[in-house]
């Protein structure tokens, strides 16, 4: 379990993924927020300020995930954001990381993968804060 | 996986010697879908294997479904692409 709250956001279009990234991390001790575009990402954003981001970047409608982790990195730099997306092209992961994404997840990954990366930037906010 | 095909490795030898390459419009629509859908399929069972539960109804469902988005991509890809 954590020590302090850590707050958690999940962007992504397929509503059943947001839900199983919610519970996942709830029962982690996380506290978990969703969105299902790029536009609520930035509304919620503003107003909670998570700790992370796990951001999808191919969405249905309004902002892609990266032009939200644009819009996040200037609303609340130091929210850790974690690009979870198919694609694997070489170009799209050095955009994403020269941008400021701190992890770059190719779908599909394993639960275990999604949490040790999670973790990792729990750490880092960890580390920050001493 | 499944088993492979007997003669898989020269396949792929095959495909490399040959450069049979695979138009990237098609390589986009298989990521997309594929890797969706399998990324929710590992969803689902990890976060059960994760807790040691038992499948629920609900969640076997939704696998299904999952499997089945699978099989309807590949069946419509290969309409589109069949030219026999």
């Amino acid at each position: 379990m954590l020590k302090k709250k850590i707050k958690l956001l999940v962007l992504d279009d397929e509503r059943d993924i947001c839900e199983y990234v919610k519970a996942l991390f709830r029962k982690k001790g996380f506290t978990v927020f969703s969105a299902l575009s790029g536009n609520e990402a930035i509304r919620k954003i503003k107003k909670i300020k998570p700790d992370i981001a796990l951001l999808d970047i191919y969405l249905k409608k309004g902002l892609d995930g990266l032009e939200a982790l644009k819009k996040i990195r200037e609303i609340s730099p130091l929210c850790r954001c974690v690009m979870v997306t198919w694609d694997n092209a070489a170009s799209k992961i050095e955009e994403a990381k020269a941008m400021g994404a701190v992890s770059y997840l190719v779908k599909p990954l394993t639960i275990t993968e999604l949490l040790r990366v999670v973790y990792r930037a729990v750490s880092g906010i960890r580390k920050r804060g001493k | 996986m499944a088993n492979p095909l007997p003669e898989e490795q020269e396949i792929y030898e095959r495909i490399k010697k040959e450069n049979i390459i695979i138009h990237p419009l098609i390589w986009e629509l298989i990521n997309h879908h594929i890797r969706n859908e399998l990324h929710m399929i590992n969803l689902i069972i990890g976060s059960t294997v994760l807790d040691g539960e038992i499948l629920s109804e609900e969640d076997a469902g939704k696998v299904l479904k999952h499997s089945k988005a699978i099989q309807e991509f590949l069946d419509e890809l290969f309409k589109a692409t069949d030219k026999e």
